[in-house]
């Protein structure tokens, strides 16, 4: 390879055509007049097709039921949970709005609860997002 | 996400015939990148079937945007991934060959080559090995595979020129050693 050679990782892309036109072009021409480089992208390519040609064997069968579903399952479970939440500090925030009398600390009161509720909400979606991503 | 957005996506029910053909279309690549990945037919078998049931509890989210199939091949590494972690060590996966048949004798060759290339990709380090499989084997795109991957562009592009390079020399090491 040459002072003025591209990076070998950019010989991996152009053997993929996954080069803007411009840098595509360059190296095209490099490629012409440097035989450092089109052996490497020979010895590239030889590997490339090794996988390539590597037989897609047939797949098993894949059984599904509606019943058959845990993460489906897991994930209502937290949906409940989430809702359950919800409703338990819906019942608490209306609890507290009628044991104070106060206005302002039943606003506080409410804005802190209410806050506490947003949270244990996002981490229940959270928790039902991570056991559908899984 | 809203909560009525949660309790939509819950909702399955109809589109099982959907969903049977999504299975159609992509339970053999699927299997097949589970295989590269894993070296084990029996592994592969199982996380494709857990790689279903997973999309199947998650596919009322995702068929809206049923032009992006990639969100697929995410679980299946995600599941890839949990199972090293659950399996524990997984650098010491040993390449399993599949029971594909009887051998007829002109199939002798290719064969030894396929059990050359498959553990020589075992030997790879985890994040080459995938870029390549999915690049090389199954054809995806560089942009495809930095969102299968979750992997930025120019990763991508260094990982497969190493994983190319890496596999470049163990098989030409074993190809010396004969
Ligand atoms: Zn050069």
């Amino acid at each position: 390879m040459f002072r003025n050679c591209p990076d070998p990782i950019q010989l991996s892309a152009y053997l993929d055509g996954e080069l803007s036109e411009r840098r595509w072009l360059k190296i095209g021409l490099h490629l012409q007049k440097c035989s450092a480089c089109r052996d490497k992208l020979a010895e590239l390519e030889q590997v490339k097709k090794l996988v390539a040609q590597l037989p897609h064997r047939p797949a098993p069968e894949i059984r599904i039921t509606a019943q058959q579903s845990p993460p489906k399952a897991a994930g209502k479970r937290w949906l409940w949970a989430s809702c359950l939440t919800a409703a338990a500090v819906l019942l608490l925030v209306f609890f507290v709005h009628l044991r104070q009398p106060q206005a302002d600390d039943v606003a506080g009161e409410y804005l802190r609860i209410h806050r506490q509720y947003e949270q244990q909400l996002a981490e229940s979606i959270e928790l039902l997002e991570e056991v559908e991503a899984q | 996400m809203s909560l009525i957005s949660l309790i939509a996506s819950q909702k399955i029910g109809d589109d099982e015939v959907a969903f049977q053909e999504l299975v159609a279309t992509y339970r053999r690549p699927i299997y097949n990148l589970l295989l590269r990945l894993s070296g084990s037919v029996q592994d592969a078998e199982d996380l494709t079937q857990e790689v279903f049931l997973k999309a199947f509890a998650a596919y009322g989210r995702f068929r809206k945007d049923s032009s992006c199939y990639t969100w697929l091949y995410r679980i299946a590494v995600n599941s890839f991934r949990d199972h090293l972690r659950r399996k524990g060590d997984g650098h010491l996966l040993l390449y399993e060959e599949p029971q594909g048949g009887d051998c007829v004798e002109g199939q002798l060759e290719q064969k030894d080559l396929e059990l050359t290339v498959a553990s020589a990709l075992l030997a790879l380090p985890i994040p080459q090995r995938l870029v390549v499989v999915l690049h090389d084997l199954l054809g995806f795109s560089y942009k495809e595979i930095t969102q299968i991957a979750g992997v930025s562009l120019g990763t991508v592009k260094s990982r497969l020129f190493y994983g190319r390079e890496a596999l470049r020399k163990i098989l030409s090491s074993r190809s010396a050693e004969r």
